[in-house]
């Protein structure tokens, strides 16, 4: 792929050249005169028979490298959803009856294909993870594939491609690429319910949690929070970003999340909790930070 | 003589003149008398009536003005989108605002700018290419003006009551049906308006071309312009009709929930897409291939020499034509499609480079052998080939699917089509305003200075705004966001982006000033300043409005150039119909290859019908936006009566005599009916794009079946199958009834005519009723496959509704004496609407009687 | 001079046409290609097994291809008789055969552009053996 971008490049820059070099030069440098047998030369000479054989070429190759990207899993296949604007993430490892869901973050073993099954909610989403390999559209009613095979650990960004309304801007994950071991480990934890809050304040938020009724549109897994509507919180304190890739998971950036979602992700469904006195609001985001 | 239906008026006299014919001298007290007349018949109107001028110079230059000012309204747009992203996490406009802008700029720089300006540069240009007096139906040229600045006004102003559209240019279902405001139901009726314009524009500019050209221009002696002209009308033909089936099912889905694009119920967005794109893609050569036809005008008059290699651009302009019909999934890369579709696509998006690049090689070799003048229109095309290479080039990488894959939706394509519409459309473009300006305003200079600040200025500008763009893309930075955070690194490119894009902004506005300042009559005053070879050069200066003083015999593709005396014979008056017998304005139609004289036309003037069945026309489009159903009804029928009265007060009137000398010792008819008409070829085009836009539907059928496994669904009512015969029985009775009625009307029985015209109304009315009974139980709310039934009788009636018009139309005109045995065009143009009537119920019939059998 | 009547639209619309026969079977060859793997896909193959697909689509190209080759080789007669000359300054272009002979060489060309698509729009199905 980098080395078909590479040779794609070199060859434009060249023929652009060669084009506009053989413009100027007829325009203003020449005053040799052409007949016209040569003018004919030129035409099907450069017309035709050159790029033909280019392209041609070009053509053989790109269409040969195609399967790859679509080439099927290892066993882990991984279902995102395009909700508005975030991400349901479902992974189903290898003969999983029930998925561990987890929304917002996608973490991936490395070495290994991973296939993702691809749908949307409501409108027309892409999934992109730009380091790692091309975009794949997300349809309502309809389920499209891709498989990625991260090379390299590390910590990427993707983010939804196609237009899908008010916020598609605000749309973007984390990818955590893990050795096979970590994943695993990561994996098993993250099937495992929410930890219990742990001091008074962690408390006290659980408490706002249930109070406010987040639960009802929230799930955590482990305690009365069985919403389905919004993304899954159980693990919320391990991600890498909040709100779908808008900001950094400080606990102040939860605060201000919950305070003002509609300033930080316009036409968000999540109502603005701007009334909530600060000290609830404070203790929510420490009891959020704590769902490890 | 007497003539009959059967034993017609012919052409008698000499043809071709002879050389000795020509040479002679002409009586210059005659010609007085003639001048004249002619200035008579072509006066203009003065004052509030100016606005009812329907010459194509006059409409031309209104619609190019229009589409240069909704042009500068999206280059606006693009400015401040432009400000908003120019540093991360900006608040300068909200993302709703945003959304709104860049649907606009896109929507509008494509409906409202690219097409409008192909189509008004062509009406104002193209009659004088061909030495012709106007185009062949002012009025229509004139009614879609009025249609494009209304719809045009309508679409861009919602953008300042922020009830604009908020999309995307491509509208993609379900956001689009999803979404609560008017600005999608403004997008989808206010452009589909602009489109029915757009067609009306294409029509006539191919009748123009195959029908009005001078005599003895054969197909092989167009001004290259023409072949283009010819090209790309007839793939408006085939483009814009899927859109508005589209568009159709689209605002079916919004007004009444039938569910087209609704997953849920059976139906499918990647239908909208497909439609879409097979507009969109040809879209792209339709505003690429007109700027080329400039730049094939101008470069044999820089190169001071004919070009070089005329069948070659025939082949380029034919074979993209063609080519660029296999394009469309290459926007659809991404959505899953098996990848030996999206292979197809990839190869014929390789493919069509060929021809596209023959073009560039054709004008290179023109060049070289040539003695190139320097020039400023030589210069805007200079800088089109540098930018539109470039964008070419990324079109080559973009076509290989993994690549395409990496780069799809992000700033990568955001560079790749400005580079492909800036070099293009918009540089030929404005080469072409520098070159034809002194025949558009009779002699007078745009500046040279200027021109150059102004090319320097986008050129500069452009590069620097969107070159950088290709890597911002490359980086990640996806399309169509308001903003972006700080981390990702794009801020710097953005900021380079934002300020260069001032730079263009300014580059034009120089433009501008130079377009429209008072220019000083000393400035020039020469016919043919370029010392160009074509015909539109020997227009007159002062300003006359009969278009050409006589219309020349062509011989040559260069006719200024290599035939003697030409511009002086022109002027004497030594060539065709340089008279007007009955003070009517007139043009000649010759034969679609050799352009051989067939008979002298009528053609219409100013009028304020025109004007009127525009506004109703709007009305019918632009009610139903804000669900205003009634007031719609009425302005859709005031229009329908509207055009009838134009068509009845002025279109194939009787002539006062049945031939008229022409001079150079020909004699033509004065009336033409069936094929030999350009009205008769105006229908067959127009039907032929209305059948386009069935047959898409009938696509969305057999796309439906294949993308669902449950179509038809198991249990569902279908359209009752003995209405469905009854119906098919039916109007085809009225197709035999009309089509006999042509015949026998034309023997002399008037009579026995009438009764089968009144027999063919009641016939369509009956079948209309048996259809509407046959799909009565059906529920287009609950699923997709009622919908589509239903959507196709609604299709059907409103051809039915046209096809009992066109029949009572004919009906009442024999009864009026305004239609008669030997002048009875308006009798086969309705019969051939009825092929076409008749063809589309019958595959209607079929489809939704037939073919649910056999599916499930 | 006789009115060409009824004949003016085919003998005018129809030779026009025969410039653009080569390019309308590409564009058959494509949308039958297109098509028909569409549904051999979606509705008649379960297994993903394209090798008939394959082979179908091969006959109707080789078919398509002796069709332009067949356009391309008629219109090469026409360009040729009466020798060369197609560019703008030949004497006597404003003549019948001339006319004949640049519409001769518009079929060629486009025959050989549209020989060179069909041959493009055949290769994914060749290299790309699997419905996925």
């Amino acid at each position: 792929m980098l080395i078909l971008f590479a040779v794609m490049l070199a060859g434009a820059i060249v023929l652009w050249v060669a084009v506009n070099g053989m413009m100027l030069f007829f325009n203003r440098i020449s005053t040799r005169h052409y007949d016209e047998s040569a003018a004919r030369k030129l035409i099907i000479g450069g017309g035709i028979v050159f790029p033909t054989i280019v392209i041609a070429a070009l053509l053989a190759w790109g269409l040969s490298i195609m399967p790859d990207q679509r080439a099927p899993g290892d066993g882990l296949r991984i279902k995102v959803i395009g909700e508005q604007w975030w991400w349901r993430v479902e992974y189903w490892p290898e003969g999983a009856e029930t998925p561990i869901v987890a929304a917002n973050e996608i973490r991936l073993p490395v070495g290994a294909r991973t296939e993702f099954n691809l749908t949307s909610a409501y409108v027309i989403h892409s999934f992109w993870i730009p380091a790692l390999g091309g975009k794949m559209d997300m349809f309502p009613g309809r389920e499209t594939m891709v498989s990625l095979e991260p090379t390299e650990t590390g910590v990427y960004r993707g983010q939804c491609a196609e237009f899908c309304g008010a916020s598609h801007a605000q749309m973007a994950f984390e990818v955590v690429t893990l050795d096979t071991a970590d994943f695993d480990t990561w994996l098993a934890a993250e099937a495992a319910p929410a930890m219990a809050p742990e001091g008074a304040k962690a408390q006290r938020g659980a408490q706002v949690f249930l109070a406010e009724g987040c639960g009802a549109c929230h799930a955590i897994r482990g305690t009365e929070a069985v919403g389905e509507v919004g993304p899954d919180l159980t693990h919320v304190g391990s991600r890498e970003s909040l709100g779908a890739g808008v900001l950094e998971p400080t606990m102040a950036n939860i605060a201000d999340w919950i305070a003002h979602t509609d300033d930080l992700k316009p036409e968000v469904e999540m109502p603005a909790y701007d009334d909530m006195p600060d000290d609830d609001l404070m203790a929510l985001a420490t009891y959020l930070k704590g769902l490890k | 003589m007497r003539y009959s239906g059967t034993d017609r008026p012919q052409a008698s006299g000499i043809w071709p003149p002879t050389e000795e014919m020509l040479a002679e001298p002409v009586d210059r007290a005659a010609q007085a008398a003639r001048e004249d007349r002619l200035r008579e018949a072509w006066d203009e109107p003065t004052g509030i009536a100016y606005w009812t001028a329907v010459n194509n110079d006059k409409v031309g230059a209104w619609y190019s003005l229009t589409a240069l000012f909704f042009m500068l309204c999206a280059g606006v747009l693009a400015l401040l989108m432009r400000v908003q992203l120019a540093v991360p996490d900006n608040q300068f406009l909200d993302a709703d605002r945003f959304n709104q802008f860049f649907t606009m700029h896109g929507s509008a720089m494509m409906f409202l700018f690219a097409v409008p300006m192909f189509e008004a540069i062509s009406i104002l240009v193209l009659p004088a290419f061909l030495g012709a007096r106007d185009m062949p139906f002012p009025r229509l040229s004139a009614y879609g003006y009025w249609c494009f600045l209304i719809g045009g006004i309508f679409v861009m102003g919602s953008v300042l009551f922020d009830s604009g559209p908020r999309g995307g240019w491509f509208m993609y279902p379900p956001l689009s049906t999803l979404d609560d405001g008017v600005g999608a139901d403004i997008w989808l009726l206010g452009l589909s308006f602009i489109e029915v314009a757009s067609i009306a524009a294409a029509v006539e500019l191919i009748v123009g071309v195959l029908k009005c050209r001078p005599p003895g221009m054969r197909v092989n002696l167009m001004p290259l312009y023409a072949w283009y002209v010819l090209v790309v009308g007839g793939m408006i033909l085939f483009a814009f009709p899927p859109l508005i089936a589209g568009d159709f099912l689209f605002e079916m889905e919004r007004s009444f929930d039938w569910p087209f694009f609704d997953p849920t119920r059976g139906g499918d967005p990647m239908l909208w897409q497909h439609l879409f794109w097979i507009f969109g893609h040809p879209e792209v050569y339709i505003i690429f291939l007109p700027s080329i036809a400039i730049a094939a005008m101008v470069v044999p008059t820089v190169a001071q020499r004919p070009i070089v290699g005329y069948s070659w651009i025939v082949l380029s302009a034919v074979g993209v034509g063609f080519l660029s019909f296999g394009l469309w999934v290459h926007h659809m890369f991404t959505t899953g499609l098996p990848n030996i579709s999206l292979g197809f696509f990839s190869a014929a998006s390789e493919a069509v480079v060929i021809p596209t690049g023959i073009q560039i090689f054709v004008f290179a070799a023109t060049l070289m052998v040539g003695k190139v003048k320097k020039s400023l229109p030589m210069l805007w095309i200079a800088g089109a080939l540098a930018i539109f290479t470039l964008g070419g080039l990324t079109g080559v990488m973009l076509a290989i699917a993994p690549f395409n894959w990496a780069v799809h939706d992000t700033y990568f394509v955001v560079a790749h089509l400005h580079y492909t519409l800036f070099g293009g459309m918009i540089f030929p473009v404005m080469a072409g305003v520098y070159y034809f300006y002194p025949f558009i305003r009779k002699g007078k200079m745009m500046s040279e200075t200027l021109g150059r600040w102004s090319f320097w200025l986008i050129f500069v500008g452009f590069n620097a705004a969107f070159l950088p763009m290709h890597y911002t893309g490359m980086m990640g930075m996806p399309r169509r966001v308001y903003t972006y955070g700080e981390s990702m690194d794009w801020g710097w490119l953005n900021m380079l982006s934002t300020v260069a894009s001032f730079v263009i902004a300014a580059g034009f506005l120089v433009f501008v000033y130079d377009l429209l300042r008072k220019k000083k009559d000393f400035e020039g005053r020469q016919r043919n300043p370029w010392n160009a070879g074509t015909l539109e050069w020997s227009h007159d200066v002062p300003e006359e409005n009969w278009g050409v003083r006589t219309i020349p015999y062509i011989t040559t593709r260069y006719p200024l150039w290599q035939q003697p005396q030409m511009v002086e014979r022109m002027d004497a008056g030594r060539f065709y119909l340089g008279d007007t017998e009955f003070g009517h304005r007139e043009t000649l139609v010759t034969s679609v290859l050799d352009a051989k004289p067939l008979h002298i036309q009528r053609v219409t003037g100013p009028a304020y019908i025109t004007m009127l069945a525009a506004g109703f026309t709007g009305g019918a489009f632009i009610f139903p936006t804000f669900h205003i159903y009634g007031p719609a009804i009425v302005c859709g029928a005031f229009a329908i009566v509207c055009v009838l009265y134009w068509l009845w007060t002025s279109t194939a009137q009787i002539p006062e005599a049945p031939t008229g000398d022409v001079g150079l010792g020909l004699t033509l008819p004065r009336y033409a009916s069936g094929s030999d008409a350009p009205g008769w070829w105006a229908v067959w085009i127009t039907m032929l794009g209305d059948a386009t836009a069935f047959a898409s539907l009938i696509f969305g059928f057999f796309f439906y079946w294949t993308a669902s496994d449950n179509f038809p669904p198991q249990d569902t009512t279908h359209a009752d199958g003995g209405y469905v015969a009854a119906f098919a029985v039916l109007l085809a009775l009225s197709w035999v009834a009309t089509r006999m009625a042509r015949g026998i009307h034309r023997g002399g029985n008037v009579a026995m005519g009438r009764i089968l015209m009144a027999a063919g109304i009641v016939l369509t009315l009956t079948g209309g009723a048996a259809v509407y009974t046959a799909v009565s139980d059906l529920r287009p709310t609950e699923h997709v496959y009622p919908a589509l039934i239903c959507g196709l009788a609604v299709w059907l009636g409103a051809h039915l509704m046209l096809g009992v018009i066109g029949q009572g139309y004919c009906l009442a005109r024999s009864l009026a004496g305004r239609m008669t045995p030997l002048y009875d065009a308006d009798l086969h143009n309705v019969t051939l609407l009825w092929h076409f009537i008749a063809l589309q119920s019958l595959v209607t019939a079929a489809v939704i009687g037939l073919l649910p059998g056999w599916m499930s | 001079m006789k009115a060409q009547g009824k004949t003016e639209f085919r003998t005018g619309v129809g030779t026009l046409l025969k410039i653009s026969l080569a390019p309308t079977i590409w564009a058959f060859h494509f949308v039958i290609c297109y098509g028909a793997t569409a549904v051999w896909c979606t509705k008649l193959t379960a297994s993903g097994d394209t090798v008939p697909l394959q082979t179908w689509l091969s006959a109707l190209t080789v078919a398509a291809l002796a069709g332009i080759v067949a356009c391309g080789i008629n219109g090469w007669r026409t360009w040729r008789r009466g020798g060369y000359g197609e560019d703008g300054h030949t004497p006597g272009i404003g003549d019948t055969e001339s006319r004949a002979r640049f519409l001769g060489h518009a079929t060629v060309l486009l025959s050989v552009v549209s020989f060179i698509g069909v041959i493009f729009v055949i290769t994914p199905v060749l290299l790309i053996g699997t419905c996925a």
